[in-house]
C-alpha cells in the first residue's frame, strides 16, 4: 500500500442505497472507515448490515450512492467495478477457503491474479506441456509466507482447509484477505461459526492482527459485545439506516434512540416528565442529556449498571432521591447478578450487582439512580 | 476519481453477481438445441393432411393406446410390489445377508431390455435353453412368452430397480426421531412402521413409479423383439415402410401427450404432501424390525426374483453364446461394433457433460424465470421417448440440413438431447455444493470471472463431471432406437446388433454383443452403485 494520506479515508460510503424487489435493505447509508480504524456495523438480523458490506465489496450492486476505497471510487454515478478490481480483502461468514488447495495456496491465491505472479500461467502452462521452469521463489512467496507468519500459522502451509480447526481456518481466511495487502478489509459475522468459548479469545487475537497489519476494517455483527470489543467505532444499524455511529462506549452511555438503546443493552425505561433539563420520574428528579429540554411525555432510560441498591435504611430520612422497592427477581450469573425491583407505583427496574451482594427476593431495598439521564419521546409521541 | 466516476459505462460496470454472460450464451444455446426436435415435431405433425390425423380415430390407434397403457400400469404396479417389500427388507428388517440381497437386487438394471427380451426368448423359444434343460426331463414344451405377457416379464424384471433404489433411498431419508417420537408416544414398531414411515414414502414411490412407466412407454427394443404393439413399436414400423412419414410424427405426438400425461399424475400425487425431514439426525440407524420365521417367506421371494432376472437370462445368454462359438459364428462384426459403441458414447458423453456445465451454472447460481425456462428446457429429452427424439431429428435434418442425414453428427445430437439431463443432474448436485462464498472469496481476491470458474469452480466438480460423463456413456451404449434410425447405414453398434439379429431369431450371433453390453454397463454401474446413498449401510 501507497502511504496513506491522513485526511484521505480508507472507506467513504455516500447515500448508499439498495432493494431488493421494491423493499429498501439499504436506505441511504453514508459512513467512513480511517486508515488503520477499524468499524463495526452493528445491528439485528435483516437491518441490512450485511447488504452493506457486499455492496462495498461489489457482490451486490447499488442502486444509488457512492463508495470510495482509499480515495479511488469504485462506485458512482454509472460506475461499479467488479469485486476484483476494488482491492478489498473479504473474510467470510464461512471462511470460504478453497477446499480444493492447500493453506499455502489459499493464501497465494490472490497474489496469482493477473500481473501479480511473473510467469504464473504460462509457466504453468510450460510445465504441464513438459517444459521444465524453475520454481523460483517469488516475491509471492515471501508474501505468502509473511502473511501466515502474521497470523502464527507458518507451519501449516502444506494443510488442507479441512485439516483445521474453527480458529485456524478463520485466520487463514484472514491471511489470505491480508495477503495481497488491500485498503480494506471487510469481516461478515466472522465469530458467528466459531465455539462461544473460543469467540472471546478469537477476537483479541483478529484485533491484534489487524492493528499488526495496519489495516482498516469493515465487520458486521449482530452481536453488540463482540461489536463493542473488537470496533473502535461501531455504526449501528436499523431498517436499512445507520442509526448511530460512534464510539462504543458515547453508544451505550446515549444511544441515540430507544430502539438503539434496547439493542446495545439491557435498559429499563420510566415515563416522565422534562423541564428546564431536569426529568421527574418515579425516581425523582435527575438532570438530562439529549436534545429533549421540555416536553410531558418522555421516557427515562435506565442501564442496571446505573442502579445503585442498598439495604433498606433503618433510619428513614430518604434524602438524595432514595427509593423504596421491593425484590421481585434474581437472576445470578456468576460475575455478576441481576434483581428486579418494583418500585411504589408498580413499576419494574433493573439493577446489575456485584457478585457477591446478597438480595433475596421479597426483600425490600433502597435504591436510587446515578444521573443525569438520557430520555426519548414516549413511544405514543410521534418519532422525533 | 473524477475522471474515473465520469468514464463511460464499461464491461466492468455489469451487475458483479451471477453467472457471466458467456455462461448465459452458451446455456441458452443448448436449451435452445434441446427445444428443437419437440418444437419440429409439433410443426411437422401440425402439417399432417387430414388423413395421417383420422388415423387418430381408427381402431388400431385405440388399440395401440389401450396397449401401451395396459403395459405401462402393470409394469409399474408390479414393479412396486416387487421393490417396496425388497426395499423394507434391506433397509428395515434383520433379514441375513442384507447387503448381499440389497446389490444383488439393484444389479438386474445391468440388462438393457432389449437384451434381456433377447435372453427370454432364447431362453424360452422352441430350441431355447429351458427345453435344451428340460426337455430330458420329458417337458414336451415351455410356455411361449412373446406378445403383451413377455414385454410385461421383461420389462418388469430388469426396470423395477428404477423404483428400488428411489425406495432405498426414501427409506433411509425417513428421520429416526419421528418413530422415536412415535414410540415414545405408545405406538407399537409395526404400527409405527406403517403410521410413520410409510406415509413418508409417498414421494420416494410416486418419483419411482414415474420411472418405471416412462421408461416402459419409451422403450423401444423389448416391446419390438417380443411382438407386442405399442407405439414405439408402431412409430418405428411406420418409419420404415411407409413413404408419408406424417402418420409417424402424429404417433410420435400422441406418444408424447401420453408422456405428458404420467408427469401430471406424478406432479398431482406429489404435491398433495410434502415431508421434511431434517438432514443432520439421519445419521443415527433405525431399529431392524424381527422376521421371525418369515424370514425363509423373505427368502424364498429373493431366490425366486434374482432365479427369473438374474439367473436365467445370464444363463441363456451364456448358453447361446456358447453354441454360436461352437458353430464357429463370425466375431469380426462383434469387434467392429464394440468399437464403434466405445467412441461414439464417449464422444456424446464429452459433449453431453460440456454442453451440461452452462445449464448447470446458469440453474444453480441464478434463480429467475429466464434460469427456470433453461433448466426445464435442458430436461425435455428426460421425458420424450428415444424413438420420438429420433423421429423428429429425422423431420429436422430432411427438410433443414438434408447433408447431415444419416451422419454421426445427427446421432450424436440425438444423444445429446436424450441424455443431457444425465449429465446435468451429478453435475448440478455437485455446483450446489460450491458454496457461492468461496467464488466470492476468489473474485474479491482480483480474479475475473472466467479465472474463478477455472482456478476454483471447475476443479471442484470434477466429481460431478466424472459421473455425469459415466452416466452419458453408459445411457448412450444402451440407446437402440435412436441409433437405429439415425446411424449411418452399415454402422451397427453393439445394441444394434442384438436387435437385428435378435429380430432374425439368430440368437447365438445375438448373444455376444449382448454379454459385451451387460459387461460394458456392469463396470460403470458398479461405481454408480457404490455411490448411490441408497447403497450404503
Amino acid at each position: 500500500m501507497t502511504d496513506t494520506d491522513a485526511a484521505t479515508p480508507a472507506l467513504a460510503c455516500r447515500g448508499l442505497r439498495k432493494s431488493f424487489g421494491g423493499a429498501a435493505a439499504v436506505h441511504y447509508v453514508s459512513f467512513h472507515v480511517a486508515p488503520g480504524e477499524i468499524l463495526a456495523l452493528l445491528g439485528p438480523s435483516g437491518c441490512g448490515k450485511t447488504t452493506t458490506l457486499r455492496l462495498i465489496a461489489g457482490f451486490e450492486r447499488a442502486d444509488a450512492g457512492t463508495v470510495r476505497i482509499g480515495g479511488r471510487t469504485v462506485v458512482g454515478e454509472r460506475l461499479s467495478l467488479p469485486p476484483e478490481e476494488r482491492r478489498v480483502g473479504m473474510v467470510f461468514q464461512d471462511y470460504a477457503l478453497f477446499p480444493h488447495l492447500t493453506v499455502g495456496a489459499n493464501v497465494q491465491y490472490g497474489l496469482d491474479a493477473p500481473g501479480g505472479r511473473a510467469g504464473g500461467r504460462g509457466a504453468r502452462l510450460a510445465r504441464l506441456a513438459g517444459r521444465y521452469v524453475p520454481y523460483a521463489p517469488t516475491p509471492a512467496d515471501d508474501r505468502v509466507r509473511e502473511a501466515l507468519a502474521l497470523v502464527s500459522l507458518e507451519g501449516k502451509a502444506d494443510r488442507y482447509p479441512h485439516e483445521l480447526s474453527g480458529g485456524e481456518a478463520q485466520r487463514v481466511a484472514l491471511a489470505r484477505a491480508l495477503a495481497p495487502r488491500p485498503e480494506l478489509i471487510l469481516l461478515d459475522e466472522p465469530f458467528s461459526n466459531l465455539d462461544t468459548r473460543l469467540r472471546a479469545a478469537v477476537r483479541a487475537e483478529v484485533r491484534a492482527i489487524l492493528k499488526r497489519a495496519g489495516a482498516a476494517a469493515v465487520f458486521v455483527t449482530h452481536d453488540q459485545e463482540e461489536a463493542f470489543s473488537l470496533a473502535d467505532r461501531v455504526g449501528v444499524m436499523w431498517e436499512g439506516r445507520v442509526a448511530q455511529l460512534g464510539a462504543p462506549a458515547a453508544i451505550y452511555r446515549r444511544p441515540a434512540t430507544r430502539a438503539v438503546a434496547e439493542f446495545v443493552g439491557d435498559a429499563d425505561f420510566l415515563p416522565g416528565r422534562v423541564a428546564g433539563g431536569v426529568v421527574t420520574t418515579a425516581l425523582g428528579r435527575a438532570a438530562t442529556v439529549g436534545e429533549i429540554s421540555d416536553g410531558d411525555r418522555v421516557e427515562a432510560m435506565l442501564r442496571p449498571e446505573t442502579v445503585r441498591v442498598a439495604a433498606a435504611a433503618a433510619d428513614p430520612p430518604d434524602d438524595d432521591g432514595w427509593v423504596t422497592a421491593q425484590v421481585v427477581e434474581h437472576t445470578y450469573y456468576g460475575h455478576d447478578q441481576v434483581i428486579g425491583l418494583r418500585l411504589a407505583e408498580g413499576a419494574i427496574v433493573h439493577a446489575r450487582l456485584d457478585f457477591d451482594a446478597a438480595h433475596a427476593v421479597g426483600d425490600t431495598v433502597r435504591l436510587r439512580v446515578e444521573g443525569p439521564l438520557v430520555v426519548f419521546p414516549a413511544p405514543a409521541a410521534p418519532d422525533g | 476519481m473524477s475522471l474515473i466516476a465520469s468514464l463511460p459505462r464499461s464491461k466492468s460496470t455489469r451487475a458483479p453477481r451471477g453467472p457471466a454472460p458467456v455462461v448465459w450464451i452458451a446455456a441458452l444455446t443448448v436449451a435452445g438445441a434441446m427445444a428443437v426436435p419437440l418444437v419440429y415435431l409439433i410443426v411437422r405433425a401440425a402439417g399432417a393432411d387430414a388423413d395421417a390425423w383420422n388415423d387418430l380415430l381408427r381402431d388400431s390407434t385405440w388399440r395401440l393406446l389401450r396397449n401401451t397403457v395396459l403395459l405401462a400400469v402393470s409394469v409399474t404396479g408390479a414393479s412396486i410390489a416387487i421393490s417396496l417389500p425388497i426395499a423394507w427388507l434391506v433397509v428395515r428388517s434383520d433379514l441375513p445377508l442384507r447387503r448381499v440381497w440389497l446389490v444383488l437386487s439393484v444389479l438386474p438394471l445391468v440388462f438393457p431390455t432389449f437384451v434381456g427380451a433377447l435372453a427370454y426368448i432364447a431362453a424360452m423359444g422352441p430350441r431355447g435353453t429351458l427345453q435344451s434343460i428340460l426337455g430330458p426331463l420329458g417337458v414336451e414344451s415351455v410356455p411361449q412368452i412373446t406378445g403383451f405377457e413377455g414385454a410385461f416379464l421383461a420389462l418388469t424384471l430388469f426396470s423395477y430397480p428404477y423404483l428400488l433404489l428411489t425406495l432405498l433411498a426414501g427409506m433411509r431419508g425417513v428421520d429416526p426421531s419421528m418413530e422415536e417420537a412415535s414410540r415414545a408416544l405408545g405406538v407399537g414398531a409395526w404400527r409405527t412402521f406403517f403410521r410413520v414411515v410409510v406415509p413418508q414414502l409417498r414421494v420416494p414411490l410416486a418419483a419411482g413409479s414415474l420411472l418405471v412407466a416412462l421408461y416402459v412407454v419409451s422403450d423401444f427394443g423389448a416391446v419390438s423383439i417380443l411382438r407386442f404393439d405399442t407405439f414405439t413399436r408402431a412409430i418405428f414400423v411406420q418409419m420404415q415402410s411407409s413413404f408419408d412419414r406424417s402418420a409417424a410424427a402424429v404417433l410420435g405426438l400422441e406418444l408424447v401427450a401420453l408422456v405428458g400425461l404420467i408427469l401430471v399424475i406424478e406432479a398431482v400425487t406429489r404435491s398433495r404432501g410434502r415431508y421434511y425431514s431434517s438432514g443432520a439426525a439421519t445419521t443415527r440407524k433405525p431399529r431392524r424390525i424381527r422376521l421371525g420365521r418369515w424370514r425363509w417367506a423373505a427368502l424364498a421371494f429373493l431366490i425366486l426374483l434374482m432365479l427369473a432376472a438374474l439367473v436365467t437370462p445370464m444363463a441363456a445368454l451364456l448358453d447361446w453364446l456358447i453354441r454360436g462359438l461352437r458353430n464357429n459364428e463370425p466375431m469380426h462384426d462383434l469387434w467392429a461394433g464394440a468399437w464403434r459403441s466405445l467412441w461414439v458414447s464417449a464422444v456424446a458423453a464429452g459433449i453431453a457433460v460440456a454442453a451440461a456445465l452452462p445449464v448447470a451454472i446458469v440453474a444453480v447460481r441464478r434463480r429467475g424465470p429466464m434460469a427456470g425456462l433453461v433448466e426445464r428446457v435442458s430436461y425435455v429429452g428426460f421425458a420424450l421417448p428415444g424413438i420420438v427424439v429420433a423421429l423428429s431429428i429425422v423431420f429436422f435434418a430432411l427438410n433443414v440440413v438434408p447433408g447431415l442425414y444419416q451422419s454421426w453428427t445427427l446421432l450424436i445430437f440425438a444423444y445429446l438431447v436424450l441424455f443431457l439431463p444425465q449429465s446435468i443432474g451429478p453435475l448440478r448436485s455437485s455446483l450446489v455444493r460450491v458454496r457461492p462464498s468461496i467464488e466470492e472469496a476468489a473474485r474479491g481476491l482480483g480474479r475475473p470471472r472466467g479465472s474463478v470458474l477455472a482456478t476454483v469452480t471447475l476443479p471442484l466438480i470434477v466429481p460431478g463431471m466424472v459421473s455425469g460423463f459415466a452416466l452419458v456413456f453408459l445411457t448412450t451404449m444402451k440407446e437402440l432406437p435412436a441409433t437405429l434410425l439415425l446411424a449411418p447405414i452399415e454402422f451397427d453398434t453393439l445394441a444394434t446388433q442384438v436387435w437385428l439379429h435378435a429380430e432374425e431369431a439368430f440368437f447365438a450371433r445375438a448373444s455376444a454383443p449382448g454379454l459385451l453390453l451387460i459387461g460394458v454397463a456392469a463396470l460403470p454401474m458398479t461405481l454408480i452403485l457404490i455411490r448411490e446413498r441408497g447403497l450404503r449401510d
